[in-house]
């Protein structure tokens, strides 16, 4: 039922024209947001297929809960960042992560070659696996901040923490993946210190 | 902008200075251009944002639009008034007479024929009359 065309309108209109019955607005949102939603599950859980379950979540509230909505002082994108983050981090409890100290071992297959584009995947694991490594929320914060270019008043909103508590927590996450990252040795931090 | 300012700024941020909170870039910018030891800083933090753009972007599977957008009808969206004040107040002010009335129903001034119908109800009975059916909340 194809009433308006959605493409040019606000965050804002498209919700409340899906509260009014008119479903064009909800593909409208997903091609706007799915892509950051998705982007953040993934970064926060490490695994795509978990990612794809938290994002469709995420927008399958948002169509739930579309009558109620109301100027609550976060914006369509802010809410959904939230609901994706809450659900990410009940997936991260239920998964009882061990922190850790070190970075685990990439595997690698021998018989690959040690071409360029093999050492780049090996290094990019490495600071995967170094970004899983930290504590939940320097993760998210780290996810928020710089993957994802938030303010830091959007990100501190999502996280539902002051801006002074986000710097806090973004400063311990470098520091600790500083740590972690250049225990692996020169060629992921030395390069360009 | 101090030194120590300044390395926070770099210890939570990073050296882009488009990502350093906006009140804070251009003192930030000045100090970067005049005190060697801050660019010094700034070029550490560079290390660890190379080492952090090393990830490559998730890509979003092809069809995953589709399947929410599909799966979206089959969560049939609350009317837009069940989650507003006044039925939910109704609804306990309603419980809270009903549960007075059965309170004076049942108590040491009630007669006996009524103490003994209300004897004779079972626990989910009263239950059903003080709360009604079980909500079908999500």
């Amino acid at each position: 039922m194809q009433r308006t065309q959605s493409a040019d309108d606000t965050d804002d209109t498209l919700i409340r024209k899906l509260a009014a019955g008119d479903r064009t607005a909800f593909p409208t949102l997903l091609e706007r947001h799915l892509p950051v939603i998705h982007r953040l599950a993934w970064r926060l859980l490490g695994e795509q297929t978990e990612a794809e379950d938290v994002a469709q979540e995420a927008f399958l509230r948002l169509w739930n809960f579309a009558p109620d909505w109301r100027d609550q002082g976060a914006s369509p994108r802010t809410w959904l960042y939230r609901v994706a983050f809450n659900l990410c981090q009940d997936r991260l409890r239920r998964r009882r992560v061990v922190f850790m100290e070190t970075v685990p071992e990439v595997p690698t297959d021998p018989a690959d070659s040690p071409s360029a584009a093999l050492q780049d995947k090996q290094r990019s694991a490495k600071v995967q696996a170094a970004l899983d490594a930290l504590p939940e929320r320097q993760r998210a914060a780290l996810v928020l901040s710089y993957y994802e270019g938030l303010s830091q008043a959007e990100a501190a909103a999502i996280l539902e923490i002051g801006e002074e508590a986000l710097e806090s927590l973004l400063a311990r996450g470098r520091r600790k993946l500083r740590e972690l990252l250049a225990a692996e040795g020169r060629e992921l931090l030395g390069g360009l210190g | 902008m101090d030194m120590t300012c300044f390395q926070s700024l770099l210890d939570a941020y990073g050296a882009d200075p488009g990502r350093w909170p906006a009140g804070e870039r251009a003192a930030a910018e000045a100090l970067l251009a005049a005190d060697p030891t801050a660019q010094a800083a700034r070029r550490e933090a560079l290390a660890l944002d190379a080492a952090l753009d090393l990830l490559p972007h998730p890509p979003v599977p092809a069809d995953l639009a589709a399947r929410i957008a599909a799966a979206a009808p089959m969560r049939t969206p609350r009317p837009a008034n069940n989650n507003r004040p006044w039925p939910m107040a109704l609804a306990l002010a309603a419980s809270a007479a009903l549960g007075l009335w059965l309170g004076v129903a049942a108590g040491p001034w009630a007669g006996d024929a009524t103490a003994g119908d209300f004897a004779s109800l079972d626990r989910q009975e009263v239950a059903m009359l003080a709360f009604g059916p079980t909500l079908d909340e999500e």
